[in-house]
């Protein structure tokens, strides 16, 4: 395979025939996501440009590493740029006049910073016991702590609760002692 | 405990309109409190698939980022994304037109009398197309040899010319990879598939580089030819072996499947 940053750096080159393969490799892959997921081509077209003006303006700033394939972290950026794009029409038909549409770059700096964020959420969570990371993946997906119970053969809600809180609690902890998190959260 | 449960409550939304007041007020007072809220509210969002956590605030990272993308590297790859994009996506929108029109219409006189097999045909004919991607083929212009006679079967080729096309890719006899591909999907246009397999079958039990290739353009013509079993079945064995095309291969299954 080969080092990762050769992608980020042809980004910043501007090397068009790597960036042409890069659309080849990965386009269609985040095209049928985005068609499944409630959106049309050129919303797809939308998020593969800024996702890539993502990853080269935080390689720039900060020559960071990416430790799967280039090409699945792509998808992952993609994909979390659709949530992004998804809640945020939400919020837009529900307070229509309060919002107003922010310049391109500004989203892109912005959504850098939530997709760090999401990254150190998400390698927390990674990183607490088996168990734990199970039980709080069906809290965060929104199962009931009925469900929950049934799962995992608790003997009551409360339990369930206890047991929500107490990772919650661990999660928390990681993800505070990390020194990423200072310059993430928001106060 | 008492403070979580209450953070759990107003997330999910269970708490009464005047316990939400108390909670805001609370919010607005209480720093400690907020920062714990806080945490607890980006990850509910962060973590669950369906939402997202978004930064509202500024900061100052926000204003670094922007001032990186103003500057030329980055505006000029933003030029080339927009250049690369449009080149991409329309070359490959308007072909699939054409061939779908094409297409369709063959299909129609072909079917008329099996109104039954027709939703399916078009829609194998249309993922056919999406994936066939003729535009991505390799080209025969740049090779030195035979350049006059493999650049005008590849222009024929490309008007749709598939049987005079077909002839010319014929009289070569020696092994090439790229020629194979072009051989095989001219005899699946033509109605040719158990030829275009036979095409493809040499091609993947040959010592070609592009050897493996055989596996991706045989299961699109069987796709063509509507026999879906055989598509799942290549399909499969590019996926578990990881060949060429394997990521496209993944996603056609699933739209087969579905």
């Amino acid at each position: 395979m080969r080092d990762n940053s050769y992608y980020l750096k042809a980004l910043l080159n501007n090397n068009t025939k790597i960036i042409k393969a890069i659309y080849k490799d990965s386009f269609y892959k985040v095209k049928s996501f985005v068609l499944k997921n409630k959106g049309q081509q050129e919303d797809a077209e939308d998020i593969f440009q800024k996702a890539l003006l993502q990853l080269a303006v935080r390689y720039k700033k900060e020559q960071f590493v990416i430790n799967t394939s280039f090409e699945a972290y792509l998808f992952t950026v993609c994909k979390n740029l659709w949530r992004r794009e998804l809640n945020k029409s939400k919020i837009k038909v529900t307070k229509d006049a309060i919002i107003e549409l922010k310049d391109d770059n500004q989203d892109i700096a912005l959504a850098v910073l939530e997709q760090k964020r999401w990254e150190l959420f998400t390698e927390s969570l990674e990183l607490i016991s088996e168990n734990c990371k199970q039980i709080l993946k069906l809290y965060f997906a929104k199962t009931s702590y009925a469900e929950i119970m049934k799962k995992f053969s608790y003997n009551s809600e409360t339990v369930v609760r206890q047991r929500v809180f107490k990772c919650k609690n661990s999660l928390k902890q990681l993800v505070k002692k990390d020194k990423r998190f200072k310059n993430l959260t928001e106060l | 405990m008492e403070d979580e449960i209450l953070i759990d409550n107003y997330l999910k939304g269970l708490l009464t309109k005047n316990e939400e007041k108390s909670f805001l007020e609370r919010l607005d007072s209480d720093t400690e409190f907020k920062e714990n809220f806080k945490l607890e509210e980006e990850l509910f969002n962060a973590l669950d698939e369906n939402s997202w956590s978004a930064i509202e605030g500024s900061k100052a990272e926000v204003e670094d980022y922007k001032n990186f993308l103003q500057e030329d590297d980055l505006q000029n790859l933003k030029k080339t994304l927009i250049k690369t994009n449009s080149e991409f996506n329309t070359k490959v929108t308007g072909n699939k037109y054409h061939l779908f029109y094409y297409l369709a219409a063959a299909s129609i006189v072909a079917l008329l009398g099996f109104q039954f097999f027709f939703n399916q045909m078009v829609s194998n004919q249309e993922l056919y197309n999406e994936f066939v991607a003729l535009n991505d083929l390799p080209s025969f212009v740049s090779r030195s040899d035979e350049v006059t006679q493999l650049t005008e079967a590849q222009q024929l080729f490309e008007e749709k010319n598939y049987k005079k096309a077909l002839e010319v890719f014929n009289s070569f006899k020696e092994q090439d990879g790229a020629l194979a591909i072009y051989k095989g999907i001219a005899q699946a246009e033509l109605g040719n598939y158990n030829e275009a397999e036979k095409t493809f079958n040499t091609l993947i039990n040959s010592n070609l580089l592009d050897a493996e290739k055989g596996y991706w353009y045989k299961a699109l013509i069987f796709l063509k030819a509507d026999r879906k079993l055989e598509t799942i079945a290549v399909l499969e064995t590019i996926i578990s072996k990881n060949l060429y095309k394997n990521n496209e291969a993944k996603i056609l299954l699933e739209k087969i499947k579905n």
